[in-house]
């Protein structure tokens, strides 16, 4: 079987400031729906396998004033087996290119390291990887 | 599975879409419309261009606005109410990890 795809936008890789190394990530502008008065602008790592997209509560619950404690509790549970908690909240993705996207993101409890963009972003967006490249490529989903 | 990057895969019927949200350019201006190629593409050009100016801020979370630093703290509320305090309007906040070569990333 074969596909053919035409993607309507191409990216470099981000590059980590002090490591120097390069992951696909994406910048978004971050509300709440409905109260765009308060925004926050952050950089995420693209992750497959991610199931939900994950931002830190350490960033977003200050500035966003959510009431973190008041969303559904669900874990995240990692690859190393390590699990923390985090809690459901909608919000509302935008980039400059893309367009907006609403999600029922997991905002975590403990500060962690990185913002990861999952499974439910890439409903809304095909993306293709170009490793050797160090870009990757974007499109609406089918 | 072939993909190719140049012909249009043919659909059999048409389905029902949602029409996609319009992209506009970023208007350019301060405080995050900065580029007319995305919200923080001049932050981001700046950062990979100039790893050194971020060094001394690893293991904090810092704002960027432009190309200057202008608030970091270990506490990412403490750093955007002082971005805030220097007229930040949008803070574009950040966590530097401290670089270890032993280190392998795996997401979370």
């Amino acid at each position: 079987m074969s596909a053919a795809v035409i993607y309507d936008h191409s990216s470099s890789y981000s590059v980590d400031e002090l490591s120097g190394k390069s992951f696909p990530g994406l910048e978004f502008r971050v509300s709440l729906p409905g109260a765009t008065d308060r925004v926050i602008d952050i950089n995420a790592y693209l992750d497959t396998g991610a199931e939900l997209s994950i931002f830190d509560g350490a960033l977003i619950v200050p500035r966003l004033g959510i009431d973190l404690m008041a969303g559904p509790e669900v874990r995240l549970n990692a690859a190393t087996g390590f699990t923390i908690s985090a809690r459901i909240h909608r919000l509302l993705l935008a980039h400059a290119q893309l367009g907006r996207f609403t999600l029922d993101a997991a905002i975590s409890t403990v500060p962690i390291r990185r913002n990861l963009i999952g499974r439910d972003f890439f409903q809304h967006l095909q993306i293709g990887f170009r490793e050797f490249h160090h870009t990757f490529l974007v499109t609406e989903a089918p | 599975m072939q993909v190719q990057m140049k012909a249009k895969a043919k659909k059999l019927a048409p389905r029902p879409r949602k029409k996609p949200a319009a992209s506009k350019p970023a208007k350019s201006g301060r405080n995050g419309l900065s580029s007319p190629y995305g919200y923080r593409t001049v932050e981001m050009e700046w950062m990979n261009k100039h790893p050194e100016k971020l060094r001394p801020y690893a293991g904090e979370y810092v704002v960027v606005e432009g190309t200057r630093v202008v608030a970091h703290s270990p506490d990412a509320a403490e750093a955007i109410r002082t971005a805030k305090q220097r007229g930040v309007v949008i803070p574009f906040i950040l966590f530097l990890e401290k670089p270890d070569p032993n280190v392998i990333r795996i997401g979370l």
